[in-house]
Order: C-alpha cells, then sequence, then structure tokens
C-alpha cells in the first residue's frame, strides 16, 4: 500500500459561529495528482493552512508525511512547494535575490535545475518582483517552489487570474512533478477543465464538509446526462435515487444520474420511463450539479 | 450637495468619533476655563492638556488618509476617492482647505480659551500657523507618489521635527513673532502646492507607482542567468540577510542622514561668548544646542521604526501573517534570532556612527585668545571622573534604549492580531505624552505632593494593566503547543511582565520625588534612566510568544 | 502523431486518446512498428496526467492494438491483413451505429437512408472526376 503523504482525519475548524470544516477527512497518497474542488468558502484554502501548518487543528488531526506539521515546520515545510494563491512573494526582493535566499531552506535544492527553470521562464535576474507582471510573478514563485524537487507541491488556487500561456506552465510544472517516481501534488482550483485534465482523485468540498471524494475515471464513469421519456406527461420533474439537476417538461426529460451504469435502465424504469440518451458529462456539470443545490 | 463637502465627509468617515470626541474635549475645556482657578490644580490641568496634541494628530491625520502607508510608494490619498468623478482641484482643496482650518482654529480655541485664562502664557497666532504648516506638511509628504518608500519615512520623520524645532528655537531667541508667522504661512503655502501637485501626479499615472517592467528578456539576461552570487551558508544565515535588508540596516541609514543633516547648521551657526576662567572663547552657538541632542537622534528613530511606522513584512492582506514568510522552513525561535540579531548589529553600526559624528564634531577647533583650541577641551576640559562617568553612563542607556525601542518593532511585527498591532503605537504615544507632562511639570518645581497622587494613580492603573497583559498571556499560553516551552520559562514571561511593570511604576514615582531628601544616591540620572528602561525590556522577550502564537492559530 | 484531447468532452480522457490512436492506427497514419511516444513525453506533450496516458497505453494493449516492451517502449501491434481489416470493419461499424440511431430518433424510413448514401456516394464521384479533369486541364 502506498504511503500516505497527507492523512487528515476528523478536522473541524470554527471562525466564530461559522464552521469552515466540518470533520473533513482526507487522504493524499503517494504519487497522486488530487484536485480540490469547491465554493468559494467552502473551506479549502483553510484545508490547506492546516497542512501548512499554518492553522492548528481544533480537533481531529492533521499529518503530513506522517509528521505534525505545527510540532515540526522545517521538517514538513522543507518538503513542500507552495503556490499560493496571491503569489504573495515580496516584492521588493529581485529575481536573483529570491533565488538565493530560497536555495538555503531546502536541502534538495538543485540550482542548475533552478537556472534551467530561470531562462524557461525568461525571468530576469535583475528585476524586482514588483515590477513584473502577475503571470512572470506567478512563473517566479512556481520556480521557487519547483527547484529543490518536492515531495508534495501544494498550489492553492495557483491559475486565478493568469493568462493561458502561465497556465499551460502551471499545468506542465505539475505533470513534470508527477511524472518523477515518489512525488505528489495536491492542489485547488475552480478551473475544473484544468482539474480534469491533470488530476487522479477529485475532492469536492462543501460548506466545510467532504461532498465528493474519489478516482477521476470513477467518477467520470459514474456520473451521465441522461435523456429520459416518460409514459405519462408531467409537470413537475420526476425524481429517482441518484439522479438530480432534473430539466425538461411533459414527457422529455434530462438529468445528470450519479451511480453505477448498470442501475441505470431499472432506476428509470421504475417511474415508468424508458433511456433514450446517455452520455458522459464534464466536471464543470458534475460540480454545478452536486454543489449547486441540485443535490440533497 | 457640494462635492467638495461629500469627498471631505467620505474621507474623515471612519473616523467620526474621534472629531466628535476631540470636539467635545475642546468645549469640556473651553468650560472648564471658566471655572475659578483653584478649583482645578495644576496637575490636573496638565493632564487635561495632554489629549489635544494626541487629538489634534489623529484628527489631522484624517484630512490625509487614515489607512496611508508611510513607507509606500503610491500616493496616500485614498485610490477609491481618486476615481470619483470629482476635479482634482476639488479633490486637493477641500481637505487642505479642511485641514488649515481645523488645525488652527484648534489651536486657537485651545490656546485662546484655555491656556492664557488659566494663567499658562502661551503664544496664540504663530502657533496656529505652525500647526496649520504641520498639518499641510503631512499631507504633501503623504500624497506624492515617491520612487522610494524609504526616501518618504525619512522625509516624514525630519520635515515636522524641523518645524516644531524652527518655532522653539524662534522662541528661544526673541524673533519677532510676526515674521515666524509669516515664515509658517509660507511652509504651509508651499506644503499646499506639493500635496496638489501630488494628488496630481497620483491621478494621472499609470500605476499606483510601482511601474512594471516592459523589459523583453535577451541575451544579456540569459547570461546572467548563471552569475550568482555565494549562496548561503544556512538558512539561518538567509533569514538574517532578509532581516537585515528590511529591518536592521534601516536605523544606521537614517542615521547617517541625520547626522549629515545635524552637522549643516554648523557652517552657518552663529557664535557665543565663552567665559572659562580667564579666557573667551567663542563657541558655537549650534555645537552647544545639539552636540547633546545627538545620541537622542537615532532614539527618536528607532522608535518611530519600532512603532510600526513602516507596514509590516511579516503581516499579510488580512491581518494575519503573511504566506510566505510564514511559511519558511525555520524554526520560530530561529526567525526571531535572525531579527534580533539583525536589530542589534544596526544598532551597534548606529551607535559608531553617532559617536564618531560627536568625535568629529568635538575635534573641530574653536577660536580663543591663545589660538585655536577642538571643542573637547573647552566643553568638557574640566570634567572629572565623576562627569565622565555620568556621561559615558548615559550614552550606553540611550544606545540600549534604541535597541530595545527598535526590538519592540519585533514585537508589533509578530502580534497576530491588525487591530491590536495598530492600537499599539497609539497606546505608546499616548503613555508617552504622559511622561513627558509629568516630567516637565516636575521641572517646573511644581510641589510634589501634588503630584505624587496623579502620578500613583496612574501608575497603579499601568500596572494593573501589565497584570492583566501577563494574565492573558499565560492563559494563552497554556493553549500554545510550543516546540520547547517547559513550565518554568512560562513562568518567567508572566513574571518578567509584572516584575517589569513594578519597575515602571517605581521608577516613576522615585524620579519625581526630590531626592535630595529622600533617597540621595538616586540623584545619578543614569539610575533614573534606568528605571524607566526596565519597563518593557520584557516585549522584546514577548515578542517570542506572540511569533508562535500568530505562525500556528 | 496528432492527437487532440478536450477535457471538457464528457469523454473520459484516456478513453480519448485510445479513440485517437485507433482511428490513426486504422487510418494508415500509424503503420505497424511504428513508435508511440513515451507516457511521460506524451503526457508531457498533451499536459495530462501520466497515469491517465499509461491507463490508455494498457487499454490499447489489452485490445491488441499495440505492444508493450519493458525498457523498450510501446510500437504499434503487427497485424495481419484479415486482423487490420477487421478492425477498421468494427471503426466504421461504430459510425454507422451513430448514423442509424440519429436516423431512427428522426424518424426517417431505412429505405430512405440508404437511397440517400447512394446519392451522397454519386456526388463524391462526380466532384472526383471533375476535379481530375480540372487537374488535367491546368496541367
Amino acid at each position: 500500500m502506498a504511503e500516505n503523504i497527507v492523512e487528515i482525519r476528523d478536522l473541524v475548524r470554527t471562525y466564530g459561529r461559522h464552521r469552515a470544516l466540518n470533520g473533513v477527512d482526507l487522504i493524499v497518497e503517494k504519487g497522486t495528482v488530487l484536485g480540490l474542488v469547491g465554493q468559494n468558502g467552502a473551506g479549502k484554502t483553510t484545508l490547506i493552512k492546516h497542512i501548512l501548518g499554518l492553522l492548528r487543528a481544533e480537533t481531529g488531526s492533521v499529518r503530513v508525511f506522517g509528521k505534525d506539521p505545527v510540532a515540526d515546520p522545517p521538517g514538513v515545510l522543507s518538503r513542500i512547494g507552495y503556490l499560493s494563491e496571491e503569489g504573495d512573494l515580496p516584492l521588493w526582493m529581485r529575481v536573483e535575490e529570491l533565488v538565493r535566499y530560497s536555495a538555503a531552506f531546502y536541502p534538495g535544492w538543485d540550482q542548475k535545475y533552478a537556472d534551467q527553470l530561470q531562462r524557461e521562464f525568461a525571468l530576469s535576474s535583475d528585476s524586482k518582483l514588483g515590477s513584473l507582471s502577475k503571470g512572470q510573478r506567478a512563473r517566479a514563485g512556481l520556480l521557487v517552489a519547483l527547484a529543490f524537487k518536492p515531495d508534495l507541491l501544494l498550489l492553492d488556487e495557483p491559475s486565478s487570474g493568469l493568462d493561458p500561456v502561465v497556465r499551460r506552465d502551471i499545468l506542465g510544472a505539475i505533470i513534470r512533478t508527477i511524472a518523477d517516481e515518489g512525488r505528489t501534488v495536491l492542489f485547488s482550483s475552480h478551473l475544473l477543465a484544468e482539474v480534469e485534465q491533470v488530476s487522479d482523485r477529485v475532492v469536492m468540498l462543501q460548506d466545510g464538509r467532504v461532498v465528493l471524494d474519489d478516482n477521476l475515471a470513477h467518477i467520470k464513469l459514474t456520473h451521465h446526462r441522461i435523456d429520459v421519456v416518460l409514459k405519462e406527461a408531467r409537470t413537475d420533474p420526476p425524481s429517482i435515487q441518484g439522479a438530480f439537476g432534473w430539466d425538461g417538461e411533459g414527457k422529455s426529460w434530462s438529468a445528470l444520474w450519479c451511480g453505477e451504469p448498470a442501475a441505470l435502465e431499472a432506476a428509470v424504469a421504475s417511474i415508468g420511463g424508458r433511456v433514450i440518451g446517455n452520455e458522459g458529462v464534464s466536471l464543470d456539470d458534475i460540480f454545478v450539479a452536486h454543489v449547486g443545490g441540485g443535490r440533497k | 450637495m457640494n462635492q467638495g463637502a461629500v469627498v471631505l465627509g467620505l474621507m474623515v468617515h471612519r473616523l467620526r468619533p474621534v472629531y466628535i470626541a476631540f470636539s467635545a474635549y475642546l468645549l469640556l475645556l473651553v468650560g472648564l476655563a471658566r471655572l475659578p482657578a483653584s478649583w482645578i490644580p495644576e496637575a490636573v490641568a496638565g493632564m487635561l492638556c495632554m489629549p489635544f496634541g494626541f487629538g489634534l494628530l489623529a484628527t489631522v491625520f484624517g484630512f490625509v488618509n487614515v489607512e496611508a502607508d508611510i513607507a509606500g510608494t503610491a500616493s496616500a490619498y485614498s485610490p477609491w476617492l481618486l476615481r470619483l468623478p470629482v476635479k482634482t482641484s476639488t479633490l486637493a482643496f477641500w481637505p487642505i482647505a479642511a485641514a488649515a482650518v481645523w488645525a488652527s482654529a484648534s489651536w486657537i480655541i485651545f490656546a485662546g480659551l484655555f491656556l492664557i485664562p488659566r494663567g499658562i502664557g502661551a503664544p496664540l497666532w504663530w502657533p496656529a500657523a505652525m500647526v496649520a504648516a504641520l498639518a499641510l506638511n503631512l499631507q504633501a509628504i503623504l500624497w506624492v507618489p515617491v520612487r522610494r518608500g524609504g526616501v518618504r519615512l525619512v522625509v516624514a520623520i525630519a520635515m515636522p521635527m524641523a518645524i516644531v524645532l524652527f518655532g522653539q528655537i524662534a522662541s528661544a531667541f526673541d524673533w519677532s513673532p510676526v515674521h515666524v508667522l509669516e515664515s509658517y504661512l509660507i511652509v504651509a503655502l508651499a506644503s499646499a502646492v506639493a500635496a496638489s501637485y501630488g494628488l496630481t501626479r497620483a491621478r494621472t499615472s499609470p500605476s499606483s507607482g510601482i511601474r512594471t517592467s516592459t523589459h523583453a528578456f535577451d541575451g544579456a539576461d540569459l547570461a546572467k542567468v548563471k552569475q550568482t552570487r555565494k549562496a548561503f551558508q544556512t538558512p539561518q544565515a538567509a533569514q538574517f540577510w532578509l532581516e537585515w535588508r528590511r529591518q536592521g540596516r534601516v536605523l544606521p541609514l537614517l542615521t547617517l542622514f541625520g547626522m549629515v543633516g545635524m552637522s549643516i547648521p554648523l557652517f552657518f551657526s552663529g557664535d557665543n561668548d565663552f567665559l572659562q576662567g580667564s579666557e573667551t572663547t567663542k563657541v558655537s552657538i549650534w555645537m552647544t544646542t545639539a552636540l547633546p541632542m545627538l545620541p537622542w537622534v537615532p532614539l527618536l528613530f528607532a522608535t518611530a521604526i519600532g512603532m510600526g511606522a513602516r507596514r509590516s513584512d511579516m503581516r499579510g492582506s488580512e491581518g494575519v501573517y503573511h504566506l510566505y514568510h510564514a511559511t519558511r522552513p525555520l524554526q520560530a525561535i530561529d526567525m526571531y534570532r535572525a531579527k534580533m540579531k539583525a536589530i542589534a548589529a544596526g544598532v551597534l553600526i548606529t551607535a559608531v556612527i553617532t559617536l564618531s559624528t560627536m568625535l568629529i564634531w568635538l575635534w573641530l577647533p574653536a577660536v580663543t585668545t591663545s589660538g585655536k583650541v577642538p571643542y573637547v577641551q573647552i566643553l568638557f576640559g574640566s570634567f572629572r571622573l565623576r562627569e565622565w562617568s555620568i556621561m559615558i553612563g548615559v550614552i550606553a542607556v540611550l544606545i540600549v534604549w534604541t535597541w530595545r525601542n527598535q526590538a519592540v518593532g519585533a514585537f508589533v511585527d509578530y502580534l497576530p492580531s491588525r487591530p491590536l498591532a495598530t492600537a499599539y503605537p497609539l497606546v505608546v504615544c499616548f503613555i508617552g505624552a504622559n511622561m513627558f507632562v509629568f516630567f516637565t511639570a516636575n521641572s517646573n518645581q511644581i510641589h510634589w505632593f501634588r503630584t505624587l497622587p496623579v502620578v500613583s494613580i496612574f501608575c497603579a492603573v499601568l500596572l494593573v494593566a501589565k497584570l492583566a497583559v501577563a494574565v492573558g498571556c499565560a492563559a494563552k499560553l497554556v493553549r500554545l503547543r510550543p516546540t520547547s516551552w517547559p513550565e518554568l520559562k512560562n513562568s518567567f514571561a508572566i513574571w518578567t511582565l509584572a516584575a517589569s511593570g513594578a519597575a515602571t511604576s517605581l521608577g516613576l514615582i522615585v524620579s519625581v520625588l526630590p531626592k535630595e531628601e529622600v533617597f540621595p544616591y538616586l540623584q545619578h540620572p543614569v539610575a533614573e534612566m534606568l528605571g524607566v528602561l526596565l519597563v518593557p525590556l520584557a516585549r522584546p522577550i514577548v515578542a517570542r510568544i506572540a511569533l508562535e502564537m500568530g505562525r500556528h492559530r | 502523431m496528432r492527437i487532440h484531447i478536450s477535457p471538457r468532452d464528457g469523454v473520459p480522457i484516456y478513453l480519448q486518446i485510445v479513440q485517437q490512436v485507433r482511428r490513426l492506427v486504422g487510418s494508415g497514419e500509424l503503420l505497424p512498428g511504428d513508435e508511440l511516444p513515451s507516457i511521460r513525453s506524451l503526457a508531457d506533450t498533451l499536459v495530462v496526467n501520466p497515469n491517465t496516458v499509461a491507463h490508455a497505453y494498457r487499454e490499447l494493449e489489452s485490445a491488441g492494438i499495440v505492444t508493450t516492451s519493458r525498457g523498450l517502449g510501446t510500437y504499434v501491434a503487427e497485424k495481419d491483413q484479415a486482423t487490420a481489416h477487421a478492425e477498421r470493419r468494427a471503426m466504421l461499424a461504430e459510425r454507422i451505429d451513430a448514423l442509424v440511431l440519429e436516423s431512427r430518433q428522426m424518424r426517417i424510413p431505412f429505405a430512405e437512408v440508404l437511397e440517400l448514401i447512394r446519392e451522397r456516394e454519386a456526388e463524391f464521384r462526380t466532384e472526383k472526376e471533375t476535379k481530375d479533369e480540372s487537374e488535367v486541364i491546368c496541367g
């Protein structure tokens, strides 16, 4: 069994009266890419901050590389390459200063690789980070997160507000990381197309709870858009266990079906209809259906 | 409704309670002035004066921008106000006029309807012009976008000092009040022009001070990629470099400018006659005035830095820790040590700069009847061991105090809560104003019987506050799981806080007592200063606790 | 080797890769013995998870379209004529299935569909002849 890079059990986090995380379990296995999705305020960033040790676990436990990130910050953080949503790099530093400063903290720093990345990203050594464009800053952050070949690449909405070229660089970085043996990636994103492209596993958070936690392949397999024709016309949507987001009128209805493909025919037959169309569905639609109030 | 009035209203909206409170305070003073003088003892009258400077500063700042980042490069004028569909002249004129009128009117009411009826002789007109000049000057300094934020910080400290000093020197040398008034009006006018210009620049420039480089990556850049300077040996060394760049070297640089600035008047200063034995020497007025002030200059800068005049690196956008700095793979104790080392190195270099400047000054020649003689012989020629020891002691205490004031900045940096970090400098100013008034009242030979009760109450309040903070810290410590904190260290932290509070109070009480009668051996000024200094030496220690608390919430 | 994947499509990415490789082999663009890109390089090019590419290659191998040898790479399988032909027929059959389904939904009778196919084929033939002629004329 693969070693678990991140193990979170029954994590709860309250801000005042608001429960940001409500009993979250999460396991990230070594060598996988995990996509964390959820609406704004669902708890993604809070979860990531727990992994970084910036927040203490109120109840439950957080283990990264088998250690508690609060108890041993250097032990955990020196193996994590972190890129935050805002970039958050010190704007007064020059690129070469940033590289030099970061290099000191990571035992596995590969200066040749860092130089290669700097050339690839076209980052000139003398520029101050504050004078770079947002995309270039993101690349600089990516550089110092990748150069020491981290065991865990942790990205918090890395693509937000960036142009497609930078987004391609970031996805490429994810792929390169995972292609190396034994390295892991955890990233949260709103761009579900990207999550679909590179993730092995997808975890969906809503209101601090995990509503979906599965292999991407299985998710795609068990979610279909179905077109149904009923024997009798209806004015309000029919209801089947596992189908939601009903749309249509009279005898023709369509919905999103979530379940094992084998059970579909029987379920539709039970409401007096038959399936006339059945196709795959994008992660965007799956997300909206689960989270947009369709699922009760 | 008038556009300008609306803009003003939007500007000061957040500080509404302060304006109301300040106006109420002034009205209270006017009312109290009507009462017979015997009803209100001198000490209480002195205490009543304290909120004036404080409140005036706060209300004037409302006309600048409450959320200004003094050390930032962009203009501090609210960006969202700049985006309103209002003419730039309107945006400039109304706050400037309001600041000038508010400041001068406040002084005229305060002095004319309170100080003078109470018999405290204070000039009425030129200080009104002075506070107006100060207010407008502040606007000018903060509204103009600059290239380097450090420049703004230096000017923001130096200019107000110069303006106030000008007034003090003028009154000490009995210059014509009309001339002083005119000079201040000129300063005010120039500041208004500069502020308007700054606003125009802020509005028309494409970005807010930070220019995005459009430089294309070319062959030269490619070659430069390989050339890296020597790598850091350890993470601690890298962290020291960071702290040095951001905090450590600020003080020496500021002090260097300060020393150079202070030396310039030497060339223009006139001379006084100085009788030494049977010889008459021409002694530069500036030399005798400014030389004792020199060691206090870095202290002043350190206090400004330590109070968080510059927005801390550690503080992120929502007041919680900055994500990049908080996720460095470093123990909290190493972060803290790096900061302290950088500050210590900076203070050491500052001390060298200050002492060198003093020595250079002292070796300048003065003209005596028997030829040119270095100043040191004239000014300190009669010093014996006791005088030398006092002077060296005072300078040593000042250096430690400089370190402590800047090191407190670490505590402010690490405070996990943004409101606390903002409130901290205000509280320090308030306490400082208190102490200033007490010492002034004491030196005016107000009988100590009257001051003692007031001082004791105040010190008791301070002590209770400190104990409350200590208890609160202890409660938080219990919840923490920091890496290595045995019970002993917890108790030590609490004890230090409480003990320092007790020492403060004692020191303050002792300093106002007539020492010759009660404590003859505490006449030594060094002992007095040490009594006050013990105060929050604890605060740099508590910075460590604050860091642990803030990094893992 | 031209492979395009579309993440927003309902079809899982690994399946898209499988389908496209099959199309390339079926149309003759990929000949038996040709080497497929390594898992890592294809993942880099398409910007997809290497595990997905690996899954696709496994599917292709179990379908007999490619062979993988450890350390040497993945190659298009050698097939005899009959098997290759049978596979092309299978691909066409999929297209025809879709056509039949659509015609049912649109309620066009099968006889009409056949007629339509003949018409379209005739169009193609005349088009091609005209093209050949114009080529001769222009020379």
